[in-house]
């Protein structure tokens, strides 16, 4: 009978005990043997968190289809929880077989976002394994970092072995037949790791110099080693036959997400300029109609969810959403399954779908315009016009709705105080809209919108990745510029806004954009006890300050700095299929608020189309 | 038509919540297939009433809920079934028909549980278990002070003690509980402990795992009888 690697007391001390349990149904328990491999997915965030991901379980179940390899996971100890396992010096344990995760063959690390750099330590160091992947020996497992963080992987290079670009489906397999070979025939850990490097994404941070300009940018990398000059992203072209998980695990406790998530669709055709999903997942591909809805039915089967969410950066865009929809509405209705369309544009057939799925007297509408004025929105190329946002409210007024949503960002290129007072002018214009539209007696009471800003960070692989950020005195002048345009508006009592911390997006702008010099800053920051800086409770911006200024690493060289069009960027090295030719000439269309067509209607030659899948193999001009 | 579940909670998933075990038999019966009744209006939930919720860190070998459902199998395919969807240390034990003119649920009508203290980790005691007990248990009253935010009051737990056995290294107790009046065991082991004069309470020796305590089972009042809540209803074959 497997034991648990945490006694009684500790378990009856901490919160959730039921977080470190690992025996939830659809987890997979395996007799090891001596070859097998053992590899430890992680989620550096908190269990309900890392939960709720889908990429994880895609990896999971793949790699414990095969019979030599036991996928286990593990997810970050709370903070009550860390600091008992620190005094009473527990390792930390994989949740499946409750082994200590310094036992395994590969600890795989998710980076979903910049700000769990932190926890990335905090996993390591629990474990007693060396957080710098120079101290590291044979007995220590091979850390090996994936996910969106990974195609700026410089930040936190000197804590990896590798790095996998790109999506996990392709490489992984070729990557553990390796270590197996390797380990059969007595290869040391650097010789698996030069030989790694070969694979197709793989990236091995120890193998590639870097030399640095005077004025602190790069200057060169170079690939020793005989490791790749250039590390490709690896994507899954046959998307329909890729596998997916149809016994997913069902936690005890509830996850952030509690429900089935089909992925219907990877990438986006949409160009919009700030966002890096839309980049680095290009080219868009979809899956076979039939395949999801029987998928569908079997998930709901397997995991008595009660609540099934069809996946996607825009949902709307997926070719064949509509008969997706009707097939299971009926089917849902039937087995009180509630469908949820995240990523859903505003119009007709969504607001009919909406009316079916949602209680409109509760429930809202959701825009993300982005920016307030139609210029800002074509500099970002959001491709949404301020008419299809009024229509689309319109319609949802006469169906009844009265709570609108609004996302906007703040701070992106060529904004001026004009575009930020355009974010209150077209939300009284919805205002408006509901009060003329609406006849009084048909009225669901007050129009209430809720507009919300973050304030935009540069990502890599985007056009705007050579755009600068503002310091935090500015971000919160232009937030109280919008907050007291509110103010003052008829309307006020049914507009809100509000804004997130700008210290979040300078700190997430700095890893974002980061280099390799940026290690010792997070390991700085970690020593002065930064731990969950994804959570605005544990966040403490002066603790990174202080790590900042203890290295002499100045935040405005990564945030304020202008970049030059002929900059070696700290990410150049990783090819993403988009080239930085096109990335370049997006960025210079961004400046004369010229748009670009989306990738059903126009080929852009963005340099997706040599993966040789997806939408870039499709005949234009159907929409 | 309504029906009784009785299951165990055992091992690992004593550290699974209330609420939390209630949402694993709500999708084990989504799983399972069953012909459940759900409640009208827009956010649909099934009719499902859980009986006393189990502390956190004990476990049971008698916990019930009652569900509305729609049209059953016999109770041995529908254990199966349940079974089939849950995992080990969550199984259900019985499941029968309550009476039509039930109308109350099993919180409702709960009058008393019992528990069994295992103490065959380490005897914390300065004697013998059994006389230490009888001579504990034999008190005309028994008094403990309960506190609440703003005052402190002595109550005498003795009828709320309605039995306590001793057996080898265990007690087992039947202790008044339900919506009026409930005791918890680590309560009547905090007098316990303090009239053997030992230094800790008895939520502290649970939660240290020095003693472990398991629920055994629950009852309602039939006439002047403690009956199993598991035992009321019928078995339909």
């Amino acid at each position: 009978m497997r034991k648990l690697a945490l006694p009684h007391d500790v378990l009856m001390r901490v919160e959730k005990p039921a977080r470190y349990l690992g025996n939830e149904i659809n987890a997979v328990q395996k007799t090891p043997l001596d070859d097998t491999v053992r590899f430890c997915m992680c989620f550096p965030d908190v269990y309900e968190v890392g939960m709720s991901h889908l990429g994880l379980p895609i990896i999971y179940d793949m790699l414990n289809r095969r019979e030599d390899v036991w996928c286990e996971r593990v997810y970050s100890p709370w903070p009550d929880l860390d600091a008992i396992m620190r005094e009473r010096e527990i390792p930390l344990f994989a949740l499946e077989s409750q082994d200590p995760v310094r036992c395994f063959d590969f600890l795989g690390i998710t980076l979903q976002y910049e700000m769990c750099y932190t926890n990335i330590l905090q996993i390591l160091e629990l474990s007693g394994i060396p957080l710098f992947a120079a101290g590291r020996t044979d007995k220590d497992p091979i850390v090996i970092g994936g996910g969106p963080c990974a195609y700026n992987p410089e930040p936190i290079a000197d804590f990896f072995d590798l790095f996998y670009i790109g999506e996990g489906e392709v490489s992984y397999d070729e990557l553990i037949d390796l270590y197996k070979s390797c380990k059969v025939s007595g290869k040391k850990r650097e010789q698996f790791i030069k030989e790694a490097s070969k694979i197709p994404g793989i990236y091995a941070p120890s193998l590639y110099k870097v030399t640095y300009n005077e004025d602190g940018t790069v200057k060169s990398y170079e690939a020793t080693g005989g490791a790749p000059d250039k590390v490709r992203k690896v994507v899954v072209t046959d998307f329909a036959a890729a596998p997916y998980p149809e016994k997913p695990i069902i936690p005890y406790i509830k996850p952030v997400q509690d429900r089935v998530v089909l992925e219907i669709m990877r990438g986006c055709i949409r160009g919009c300029r700030f966002c890096q999903a839309g980049s680095v997942y290009k080219p868009q591909r979809e899956k076979d109609l039939e395949q999801m809805l029987a998928l569908a039915r079997r998930l709901l089967g397997t995991t008595g969810h009660e609540e099934i969410c069809l996946s996607s950066l825009s949902t709307s865009d997926y070719s064949r959403l509509e008969p997706l929809i009707r097939s299971l509405i009926e089917e849902c209705n039937r087995r009180k399954i509630n469908i949820s369309l995240p990523s859903l544009r505003i119009d007709e057939f969504s607001l009919d779908v909406m009316k079916l799925l949602l209680d409109v007297r509760k429930s809202s509408v959701t825009f993300a315009p982005e920016a307030g004025s139609q210029r800002l929105r074509n500099v970002i190329n959001k491709g949404l016009t301020e008419e299809e946002i009024l229509d689309g409210a319109g319609s949802a007024f006469e169906a009844g709705w009265n709570k609108v949503k609004l996302y906007f960002m703040v701070g992106q290129p060529t904004e001026t105080d004009e575009d930020l007072t355009a974010i209150v002018e077209l939300c009284e214009k919805i205002a408006k809209r509901y009060y003329e539209d609406i006849p009084k007696e048909k009225r669901n009471g007050k129009i209430q919108i809720n507009a919300s800003s973050s304030f935009f960070v540069p990502k890599p692989f985007t056009p705007f990745q050579w755009a600068s950020m503002q310091n935090e005195e500015e971000y919160l002048r232009r937030a109280y510029l919008v907050k007291d345009s509110f103010r003052i508006t008829l309307n006020h009592k049914s507009l809100h806004y509000q804004y997130n911390d700008a210290k979040t997006s300078i700190l997430e702008g700095v890893l974002a954009r980061g280099d390799r010099r940026l290690s010792q800053v997070i390991y700085q920051a970690y020593k002065n006890g930064a731990l969950f800086d994804a959570w605005t409770e544990y966040f403490d911006f002066e603790k990174w300050r202080a790590a900042f200024e203890e290295c002499g690493v100045d935040i405005a060289f990564y945030t304020e700095r202008k970049r030059s069009a002929d900059e070696v960027f700290p990410w150049d090295f990783i090819d993403v299929g988009v080239t930085k030719k096109f990335l370049l000439s997006e960025w210079e269309k961004a400046g004369l608020a010229v748009t670009t067509e989306n990738c059903r209607r126009e080929c852009a030659g963005c340099g997706a189309a040599r993966f040789k899948g997806g939408i870039c193999f499709e005949s234009k001009n159907q929409i | 038509m309504k029906a009784r579940i009785r299951f165990e909670k055992k091992g690992d998933l004593c550290y699974v919540g209330h609420l939390d075990i209630m949402r694993c038999f709500q999708k084990a019966i989504r799983r399972a297939g069953f012909d459940i009744a759900y409640s009208q209006g827009f956010n649909p939930h099934q009719i499902l009433s859980f009986a006393s919720p189990l502390s956190l860190g004990m476990e049971s070998e008698g916990e019930y809920f009652d569900g509305e459902f729609n049209s059953v199998l016999p109770a041995s395919e529908m254990i199966k079934r349940f079974n089939e969807q849950l995992p080990k240390e969550l199984k259900v034990t019985s499941f029968r028909i309550l009476p039509e003119n039930v109308k109350t649920n099993a919180m409702a009508t709960l009058k008393a549980c019992r528990y069994r203290v295992d103490f065959s980790y380490g005897s914390p005691f300065p004697g013998d278990l059994a006389n230490l007990w009888d001579s504990f248990s034999s008190q005309s009253n028994i008094t403990i002070e309960k506190k609440t935010r703003t005052s402190l009051s002595y109550v005498d737990i003795k009828p709320l003690l309605l039995s306590g056995i001793c057996n080898g290294d265990s007690l087992t107790l039947l202790l008044r509980a339900g919506s009026d009046v409930s005791i918890k065991p680590a309560s009547v082991l905090d007098a316990f402990f303090e009239y053997c004069g030992l230094p800790f309470s008895g939520e502290d020796a649970f939660r240290s795992g020095s003693i472990h305590i398991t629920r055994l089972d629950q009852f309602t009042v039939v006439g002047d009888k403690y009956v199993s809540l598991g035992e009321i209803g019928e078995i339909n074959e």
